[in-house]
């Protein structure tokens, strides 16, 4: 016979994809060369299944969550930084304009005059300032005490 | 029992919850279930051991961060292979290698219908001693792996070791489901051609 099955067929059938094609299957008892070509593939299919799998570092899913964890951390801390500069950026303009020359501070009081014994603009910005501050602080904290603990508690 | 998809769905949905809440041991059973799949595309597409550890931290990374843009369209699993098959065909690309090699696809195209006989004439010739022969094949296996281009060798290894359908590889790849199946087919053929070549080089046949 000269006609031999195309390659495509070949892969087929050694994958057992052909279904009901047994005119396909059938050629092999009378091939030789189609028939080794069949035998050839099997054999590949079932060594490619079993080939060496890459390594895996044991400690690989402790290693992702810990890289998580300070990238987490690092994009929080960012924007710590950028609002510990606002109030600390707030905090000095309003110790600067509270010092300074007597015009600025007749021009603040002017527009907010303040009794004798009350707090005045200057100094409420100061106070929430640092009560903002303050607050950062402890939420921070609190948030690496609570990180800590998550990287604690996993097991594997 | 095998777990139906439904049950697939809502245990992934459950995990995802999880994980998006903050819960690290989901996260670490995301990575457990899903670090052999990715491990497979990374080492394959990059063929280069000392990158392969930082890239799959950064898949999973990838991960975790785009986890709340998944829409369940796929299993998670899917999801998580096509962040690593992009993450690795940037990287290849990169490096400007070649995700399919010009001279595969012409020598495929030249071959396209051509009969067993004529392509490798002398191999109906006698069988060599068959466990001799297995012995070979296994030796040379993974390294004519190694060898294809990436994108062939990925296919290869996607629906031979981590059995994935054509339709999953096809998602996670972005292609067609029929150049997927095109493809397959090309790199069994090659591997195949280089294998036997190799070793007829060597006098064993």
């Amino acid at each position: 016979m000269n006609i031999h099955l195309t390659d495509s067929e070949i892969q087929r059938l050694a994958e057992d994809l052909t279904g009901n094609e047994k005119q396909i299957a059938g050629h092999l008892e009378v091939c030789n060369p189609c028939k080794e070509k069949y035998e050839f593939y099997k054999l590949l299919f079932k060594e490619i299944k079993v080939c060496k799998s890459p390594g895996i570092p044991a400690s690989f899913a402790n290693t992702v969550i810990e890289m998580a964890a300070q990238k987490q951390e690092h994009i929080i801390m960012s924007y710590y930084r950028l609002f510990y500069g606002v109030i600390i950026g707030l905090s000095l303009i309003a110790i600067i304009l509270s010092t300074q020359t007597v015009t600025i501070k007749k021009i603040i009081t002017g527009f907010h005059p303040v009794a004798p014994g009350k707090i005045g603009a200057v100094e409420t910005v100061l106070i929430m300032g640092a009560v903002s501050f303050i607050y950062v602080c402890l939420i921070g904290y609190q948030n690496r005490f609570k990180k800590e603990h998550l990287l604690s508690d996993i097991t594997f | 029992m095998a777990q139906t998809s439904t049950g697939i769905e809502n245990s992934e949905r459950e995990l995802v919850r999880k994980i998006l809440s903050g819960d690290n041991n989901a996260f670490a059973a995301l990575i457990k279930n899903n670090q052999r799949l990715v491990f497979s595309i990374t080492a394959r597409m990059l063929n280069n051991p000392s990158d392969t550890d930082d890239i799959c931290q950064d898949i999973f990374i990838k991960a975790l961060t785009n986890i709340s843009k998944f829409k369940f369209e796929s299993k998670l699993s899917t999801w998580i292979a096509r962040i690593a098959y992009t993450t690795c065909s940037n990287h290849v690309q990169k490096k400007k290698i070649s995700l399919l090699d010009d001279m595969v696809t012409r020598n495929d195209e030249d071959h396209e219908g051509e009969s067993f006989s004529n392509r490798i004439p002398d191999d109906s010739g006698e069988m060599p001693d068959e466990s001799l022969f297995i012995k070979e094949i296994k030796t040379r296996l993974d390294g004519e792996i190694n060898l294809l281009p990436p994108l062939l060798k990925t296919i290869l290894v996607l629906y031979h070791q981590e059995e994935l359908s054509y339709v999953e590889i096809a998602s996670i790849m972005g292609l067609p489901i029929g150049t997927v199946k095109s493809y397959l087919f090309r790199g069994r053929r090659l591997l195949r051609d280089r294998l036997i070549n190799k070793i007829k080089q060597e006098d064993f046949l």
